[in-house]
């Protein structure tokens, strides 16, 4: 056994009769930001799905008990409060050191005064920080995220990009984060993995040193990685 | 201005009527105009008939809706979420459900006499498949995804029935107690018209062997504005209690 937290070997996942993942394997290690990239239908989404245990799959799968998950849509319970949100996920300890856990939360997503508010009420950048903060509460070991920030406009999208690193450089988390965005995967990972056809296709270790600036996204190394990748997804 | 134009119809209508029924183009003894209608509805107001048969046409109401609603929704959300019981009650549901539910009061009066348990049971019969259907669909169309979600945040199963699969259900669910709530003054009125004693159906029925048209609208208004007050209530009450509900019903 190695550090990994995450172990995969020859994960397949089969629906109705085609095979939409073939023999992946993969480990994670513990506190690694690791992006799936990859064409429609690749099967991005169904190995974060089979990673997360929402799917049947076969092959060898070690996945720690406790994930979190944010989704794009239908990520927050629309009939419960943002405090009520992020509450949903706590169910020990005593009554005042959840509301503390709560309003930690509230402040991380710098929504401290909208805690009775419900998701309706808020914007579409808000709404994902709520996703992301129920997510987070209860302390899992992994998060797993499907396309979070596909729905916002590209201004909030870079500023929920820089605000994810920051949360996640503090409270060392370990991220798998799918998304179709490869400026986004680049910028957020430690590594790229890019799927496709339900196989991954090429895999990327991204060099840029932490904490990142928006600037790299314009030198030569980030666009040199994009093209690579750019050119492994078509 | 809500309430003029709220107003205004009505007053136009009911102008309308008065005119045409004294005008004598009509039968004034079958259209009695509103004025009349009101002083008989005065009337029965203060000789306490009217609230007799109101407190007792609401208590089966109540009753009737209480029994459907609770079974409809109750089996509703187990027939959406839980195969092994949709597998074991659909096909008995569907045979039943399109049965005219007025057609069941002889056979409820054979079962149950034409005392209050036949009438109670009338209006729960008729109110169950509306609730029921619709509790059905809620519950089959939670998006997967909020499931998933729940699913990696609490192991309890009452909590991701409580608060995540009936919430999810319940803008269906409303839909189909309004539904619920209309058939019920429909059956209140059909039941009441066998063996009943008192109630507003019973009393536009001898109103109508006593020939009185003027008691027979009176009654008539009685049960219409009441069935318009009871959509009202409802329409307003559920959204004091789950405020959500007014941003899921703008979407």
């Amino acid at each position: 056994m190695n550090d990994a937290q995450i172990s995969v070997k020859n994960l397949s996942v089969a629906y109705r009769d085609a095979v939409v993942l073939k023999q992946i394997s993969l480990d994670v290690r513990r506190g690694e930001f690791v992006s799936l990239v990859g064409p429609s239908g690749s099967g991005k989404t169904t190995l974060l799905n089979a990673l997360a245990g929402f799917i049947p799959a076969s092959g060898e799968l070690h996945v720690p008990g406790k994930v979190g998950v944010v989704f794009q849509d239908y990520s927050v319970f629309p009939w419960m409060t943002v405090a009520q949100n992020i509450a949903f996920g706590l169910e020990n300890g005593k009554k005042e050191d959840q509301d503390e856990i709560v309003r930690h939360h509230l402040k991380l997503i710098q929504l401290e005064d909208k805690g009775d508010r419900y998701p309706a009420q808020l914007s579409g950048g808000q709404v994902q920080r709520v996703g992301i903060a129920r997510a987070l509460a209860p302390e899992p070991e992994v998060i797993f995220m499907d396309e979070p920030y596909g729905a916002l406009d590209r201004h909030t999208r870079e500023k929920m990009q820089q605000w994810l690193l920051n949360v996640w450089s503090a409270e060392h988390k370990t991220i798998i984060f799918v998304t179709h965005d490869i400026d986004e995967a680049i910028f957020l990972s430690d590594r790229v993995l890019v799927l496709n056809s339900g196989k991954v296709a090429a895999e990327h270790h991204i060099p840029f040193d932490r904490p990142r600036d928006e600037d790299i996204k314009f030198s030569s190394e980030f666009i040199r990685l994009k093209k690579e990748i750019y050119d492994r997804m078509n | 201005m809500k309430l003029i134009r709220l107003a205004l119809p009505i007053i136009l209508f009911l102008a309308a009527w008065e005119l045409i029924s004294r005008s004598g183009w009509v039968n004034a003894a079958l259209f009695p105009p509103p004025s009349k209608v009101v002083s008989a509805l005065t009337e029965m107001l203060r000789s306490g008939e009217m609230f007799r048969d109101m407190q007792a046409s609401y208590l089966r109401l109540i009753v009737g809706l209480t029994g459907g609603v609770s079974v409809g929704m109750l089996l509703g959300l187990l027939t959406g979420r839980i195969k092994l019981v949709a597998d074991l009650l659909m096909p008995l549901i569907q045979i039943l459900r399109p049965l005219p539910p007025v057609a069941i009061i002889p056979l409820v009066i054979v079962w149950f006499g034409i005392g209050e348990p036949a009438k109670v049971f009338s209006i729960g019969f008729a109110v169950f498949f509306p609730v029921w259907i619709n509790s059905h669909l809620g519950a089959q169309q939670v998006p997967q995804r909020l499931l998933w979600s729940a699913a990696t945040l609490t192991k309890s199963k009452w909590r991701t029935f409580s608060q995540v699969i009936f919430p999810a259900a319940l803008p269906f669910i409303v839909a189909g107690l309004r539904v619920g709530i209309a058939l019920s003054f429909v059956m209140v009125f059909v039941a009441e018209l066998t063996g009943a004693s008192e109630g507003i159906g019973y009393q536009i029925s001898t109103a109508h062997l006593a020939y009185r048209i003027d008691k027979m609208m009176a009654a008539l208004a009685v049960l219409g504005a009441s069935g318009a007050l009871a959509d009202y209530l409802f329409a307003v009450g559920i959204v004091k209690v789950y405020p959500w509900l007014k941003f899921a019903q703008t979407k």
